[in-house]
């Protein structure tokens, strides 16, 4: 059996991706500290609910990222000839299906205390000999868990874009737009405290929507990743030029008189397929393809392990 | 951009309201209460709620008389189960429900419990002549305990003896008593904590400014004004 060449990522991303793991470790220690001002504060609102249970959801994309940090890199072994490339899209689809079940079970939970009318209460608390409202500590512990998230989100989004990392990305994505999760949740504790028992529930939901939103395009791309759709840029937006670029490559040969290409993404990297009909005498053909697989991977550093294939024709 | 339509909609609702009454109620309580009548609710309780007279007595009786005074309210008393009482609560067919209970109350759904406003203990204690000084040295004697209490089973992880008794006061040697018994029965308190009491009453579901007011009245109760409450309700 022929396994799969290592891959290494160039030096230069090396430090990126290192500085990515850091980012992470940080999003992980300021979570947990996050979590567990929110627990101290909880009380009945269910828009804190809400608030807490994303922010613990939070904590998967960047286990998912360290995970797959440790996973993607080992070598190809007898059992796995790919590689472990793969592990970074079973660990997003992982992360994902988790935000969606959670959000849809957020969204039922909060309609439940609508339907049943539900009154949410908050009342004091004692904080050195004074009767402060619990209410205005939830307002602050929101603040704390909703503003600084949303820098290390375009902290991370900026290094997802240079190490094409879709689980980072998804991360960054999450955390911009925690300032809008705490800010509905603030707003559901000001209705408690105006006496507008609905506001909290309506807060609930609208969270839970954001996280339904999310998870749902998450488990959606996940998927599609699995499924080696063809490769998209990092933010999904658009099909990635490469496989456009390759085949030019090729065609630009001069042994090449046709050349298709198919590529799919496992993780970071790009593997996949470059059908070629050479033209009537080329040569020595092992030579030359030998050759353009290595200038293959030499055109991006995400292209890994793409077979030449020498056909007479190509089909269609 | 859905989401921030969403918040801003949220904003505008809760803007204009004023600013005198915070937190407000959702359904008024407070406003209804103060000046006018206050239902509340009694479970009995010794000696949080006595019921044993034609006028309801004790701790928690005492403190909402005081509340009521305060809110120039007259109060109206409503005796039930428990059960019945939180689901009065959660219609608003009552506005406080007191009867002995405790922060670990399962009526979250049902009530909102106050803050506690004092947390009381049951502790292994001895006569003042007893020779005990330690939890030790009571290992495999008999201890009063009351009649069909927690207490009765939680007490033989000190490895002593439980003897139930209708009412620890007449016992002689060792008993498992309410901390704030100690120097009426003159008892000498042994190191060794039996039970924990956080003591809360119920207010309606959603009615902040009612909690807050009622939080607000416990919390600022001294320790001796209940402790003379307590020693008032001795037996």
């Amino acid at each position: 059996m022929r396994l799969r060449a290592d891959f290494e990522l160039p030096p230069e991303l090396e430090a990126v991706h290192r500085k990515a793991v850091r980012l992470e470790w940080f999003s992980i220690v300021y979570l947990a500290t996050a979590i567990a001002v929110l627990a101290a504060v909880l009380g009945s609102s269910q828009a804190m609910k809400a608030a807490w249970i994303e922010d613990i959801l939070s904590l998967l994309p960047p286990l998912a990222f360290l995970v797959a940090a440790r996973w993607r890199d080992r070598p190809p072994n007898d059992r796995f000839p790919y590689g472990y490339h793969r592990s970074v899209g079973v660990a997003y689809l992982t992360a994902s299906a988790a935000l969606l079940a959670m959000g849809g079970f957020i969204l039922y939970d909060s309609a439940m205390v609508l339907v049943r009318f539900e009154h949410p209460s908050i009342g004091l608390i004692e904080l050195f000999g004074q009767q402060v409202w619990l209410g205005w500590l939830m307002i602050g512990a929101l603040l704390y868990s909703g503003l600084p998230p949303v820098l290390l989100g375009r902290a991370k989004q900026r290094l997802a874009a240079q190490l094409h990392d879709k689980v980072l990305y998804a991360d960054a994505e999450m955390n911009k737009a925690d300032w809008a999760t705490a800010g509905a949740a603030i707003l559901g504790v000001i209705g408690i405290g105006a006496g507008l028992w609905w506001a909290d529930a309506v807060a609930a939901i609208v969270i839970s929507l954001d996280i339904v939103h999310d998870g749902y395009g998450n488990v959606r791309t996940a998927v599609h990743d699995l499924m080696d759709r063809r490769p998209t840029t990092y933010d999904h937006a658009e099909p990635l030029p490469l496989v456009d670029e390759v085949e030019a490559h090729l065609g630009a040969l001069p042994w090449v008189a046709r050349a298709e290409v198919r590529l799919r993404e496992e993780g970071h990297v790009l593997v996949g397929e470059a059908y070629v009909v050479p033209v009537g005498s080329p040569g020595d053909v092992p030579q030359l393809v030998e050759r353009t697989t290595h200038a293959i991977e030499d055109l991006d550093w995400r292209l890994h392990d793409v077979a030449v294939v020498v056909l007479p024709r190509l089909d269609s | 951009m859905r989401t921030a339509a969403v918040l801003a909609g949220l904003l505008v609702l809760t803007l204009p309201l004023p600013a005198c009454q915070w937190p407000r109620d959702a359904e008024g309580t407070l406003d209804r209460v103060t000046g006018g009548t206050l239902r509340v609710g009694l479970v009995e309780a010794e000696p949080w709620v006595v019921l044993d007279d034609d006028e309801p007595d004790g701790v928690e009786v005492r403190l909402v008389e005081e509340l009521a005074a305060r809110l120039h309210t007259e109060v109206e008393w409503v005796q039930g189960s428990e059960s019945a009482l939180m689901d009065a609560l959660h219609v608003r067919a009552v506005d406080l429900v007191v009867g002995g209970l405790d922060s670990s109350a399962p009526w979250r759904d049902q009530a909102a419990l106050t803050r506690h406003y004092l947390t009381t203990t049951t502790v292994l204690a001895v006569p003042a002549e007893d020779g005990a000084t330690t939890v030790d040295d009571l290992q495999g004697r008999p201890v009063a305990v009351e009649r069909g209490t927690a207490d009765a089973e939680r007490v033989r992880t000190y490895d002593v003896v439980p003897v139930p008794v209708a009412d620890v006061a007449d016992a002689d040697g060792p008993v498992v008593v309410g901390d704030w018994r100690l120097d009426d029965l003159g008892l000498r308190e042994l190191d060794a904590t039996v039970g924990t009491s956080e003591h809360v009453v119920a207010v309606s579901l959603g009615e902040n400014a009612w909690l807050t007011t009622v939080e607000r009245f416990l919390l600022t109760r001294s320790g001796e004004e209940l402790g003379r409450l307590l020693d008032e309700e001795q037996p």
